[in-house]
């Protein structure tokens, strides 16, 4: 059997009368890398915080590294892990290497062998030329990077990562994708959460669709797409007068399709005969073929899309 | 914010980690931060002992202005010293800067972090206690030995305004409401503690003095620099331990409560 780096039995969260997480269960193998995909407010972070040690469960059980996550194993389970949080909690009026310097001592680590790990560290994360440079000169990406690296400090066992990539601009984000992926090689068990569903494609073994506190579904990323609809997305922009006739045609009227105002999108194995015909029925009209992705299927099944203009 | 929260399991090396994170950032700055508290009672010991002491000569129980204000300025510094870091400062850290919300991902929980920011706070204040201690004997009102007889004292108001501070802390959402703390709170007792002139002379004041921790504080100080000890020095002690340790507890308590939610 695989080992496992977390279980949660009927996890929930409440807030006063606000349930954020309700009622969820999953178990994370050690060594992978796990995704929570949902939109804001959809229980990611609160989940998350559970699982560092921040927060205190409301109902459930829940175990790190087999250990429940109550108050006497706090320190033992916190010691292994990595959290790189959302916002950027960094010291801004000392240097890149002051504040890995702290954070280390955080873990009771020696000063000596933290001056070697902070090296390593800043390689890693291509940042040696600002090592003594304040971080309030560093640009957002940088100041991401650098959370990482500070994450890194205790050589954890798990890493949490709260949406890691958002507000970076694309070659940032890859940059931290590329990072993810090395440690992920290194036998890093990686939690993040994230509203791009490329980066869940991307990074993601299994993956977990949260809305409103739910799990909704779980899986591997190819598994999820493969179980809830076809292979191919064809968009059609076209006024809503014509869509009954056009989904009649189609035979989809029964099936699923996403109505998005703008945007009719519909799902088939053999996307060449229906855009030849497409094309032959509604010439004019913008149409575009695309392989059905996380999003269709988070579409699916909550009706709704992960973010806003997506 | 739920005033009831889970109970507290300290870690005193935790809280030392905390502990020197400031000790660190306080090393860099550690003149600029010094000298406008160090000024600030020298201001006052000249201004009031030497000034104002001209017109009062040997009046203040037997002895010369100056003499009578140096012990209670000692304990007034120590609390100065070490209510900022309790009050605006640690504000600051929890409600603008997030410092906590990084530091308990680590093995640092959050009622350490708080312990470290008291210790820090005591530290805070001993040092700015201590050296004033030290100008006062270089002004020859008090003897070597006398500045190590007020260092407990020091140690304890320290603590004890650290521990006030943080429980104000922990129950204000507006940071604005420090002015009520400073000129309400702090800025009354300075002048009827017993520094400036014997507050029992005043009826209704001494009553009301007698329950302001830096009454007990600067009772102490002079206790000791005018060699007068005896069994109340250990009610006043006491008053000032048990008093840091109850509000130290259960700011902790609230403080924790806010973040474990």
């Amino acid at each position: 059997m695989q080992e496992m780096a977390i279980r949660a039995q009927g996890l929930t969260k409440c807030f006063a009368d606000f349930v954020a997480v309700n009622d969820i269960s999953f178990e994370i193998p050690r060594g992978t890398c796990f995704g929570f995909l949902g939109p804001n407010g959809a229980g990611k972070t609160s989940t998350m915080r559970m699982i560092g040690c921040v927060s205190p469960l409301s109902k459930g059980t829940l175990e790190v590294f087999s250990e429940s996550t109550a108050q006497k194993n706090m320190r033992s389970i916190k010691q292994r892990l990595g959290v790189v949080p959302q916002e950027d909690y960094l010291d801004h009026h000392i240097t890149c290497y002051e504040n890995l310097e702290l954070y280390g001592r955080y873990f009771g680590l020696k000063p000596v062998d933290i001056r070697l790990e902070i090296k390593r560290l800043l390689d890693f994360v291509h940042l040696e030329a600002k090592t003594h440079t304040q971080v309030r000169f560093l640009s957002g990406g940088m100041k991401r990077r650098l959370l990482i690296a500070r994450a890194l400090i205790n050589n954890p066992e798990m890493i949490l990562l709260d949406e890691p990539t958002t507000g970076l601009d694309p070659q940032a984000r890859h940059l931290i994708w590329d990072k993810m992926r090395e440690l992920k090689d290194k036998d890093h068990t990686l939690i993040l959460t994230t509203h791009y569903m490329e980066e869940a494609e991307q990074l993601c073994d299994m993956l977990a669709f949260m809305d409103d506190g739910n799990i909704i579904a779980m899986g591997r990323p190819k598994d999820l797409i493969r179980e809830h609809l076809e292979t191919n997305a064809i968009e059609i922009f076209i006024e809503s007068s014509q869509r009954p006739k056009l989904l009649e045609t189609f035979n989809t009227s029964t099936q699923f399709h996403a109505d998005l105002g703008q945007r009719l999108i519909i799902y088939t194995r053999d996307s060449g005969t229906m855009l030849t015909q497409l094309h032959h029925d509604y010439s004019g009209i913008e149409i575009r073929s695309r392989l059905t992705n996380l999003e269709d299927v988070f579409l699916k099944l909550t009706g709704h899309q992960l973010r806003e203009n997506a | 914010m739920k005033s009831q929260g889970q109970a507290l399991s300290f870690s005193l090396p935790c809280a030392m980690r905390v502990w020197y994170r400031s000790v660190y950032i306080y090393k860099r700055t550690w003149l600029i931060n010094l000298l406008p508290n160090f000024f600030e009672p020298v201001i006052y010991l000249i201004g009031m002992g030497i000034g104002l002491g001209a017109y009062i000569g040997q009046q203040m129980q037997g002895m010369d202005y100056l003499h009578f204000i140096a012990p209670g300025l000692v304990v007034a510094n120590a609390m100065n010293g070490s209510t900022f870091e309790t009050t605006y400062n640690l504000f600051v850290k929890i409600h603008f800067d997030k410092k906590y919300d990084s530091i308990i991902a680590t093995p640092v929980n959050i009622e350490d972090a708080m312990l470290g920011e008291l210790l820090w706070a005591t530290t805070r204040g001993m040092i700015y206690g201590g050296v004033f201690a030290f100008v006062i004997y270089c002004f020859g009102l008090i003897s070597f030995t006398q500045i190590f007889l007020l260092l407990p004292i020091v140690l304890l108001t320290s603590f004890l305004f650290g521990a006030i501070g943080l429980i104000f802390t922990a129950y204000i959402q507006l940071i604005d409401l420090y002015s009520f703390y400073y000129t309400l709170f702090l800025t009354p007792m300075y002048f009827f503690s017993g520094i400036f002139f014997p507050v029992e002379n005043i009826a209704w004041v001494g009553q009301i003095a007698h329950f302001t921790p830096l009454f007990h504080a600067v009772k102490l100080s002079k206790l000791v620099v005018f060699g007068q000890m005896d069994i109340h020095i250990l009610f006043h002690l006491a008053y000032l331990l048990l008093g840091g340790l109850v509000l130290s507890y259960f700011g902790i308590r609230r403080i924790k409560a806010h973040y474990m939610r």
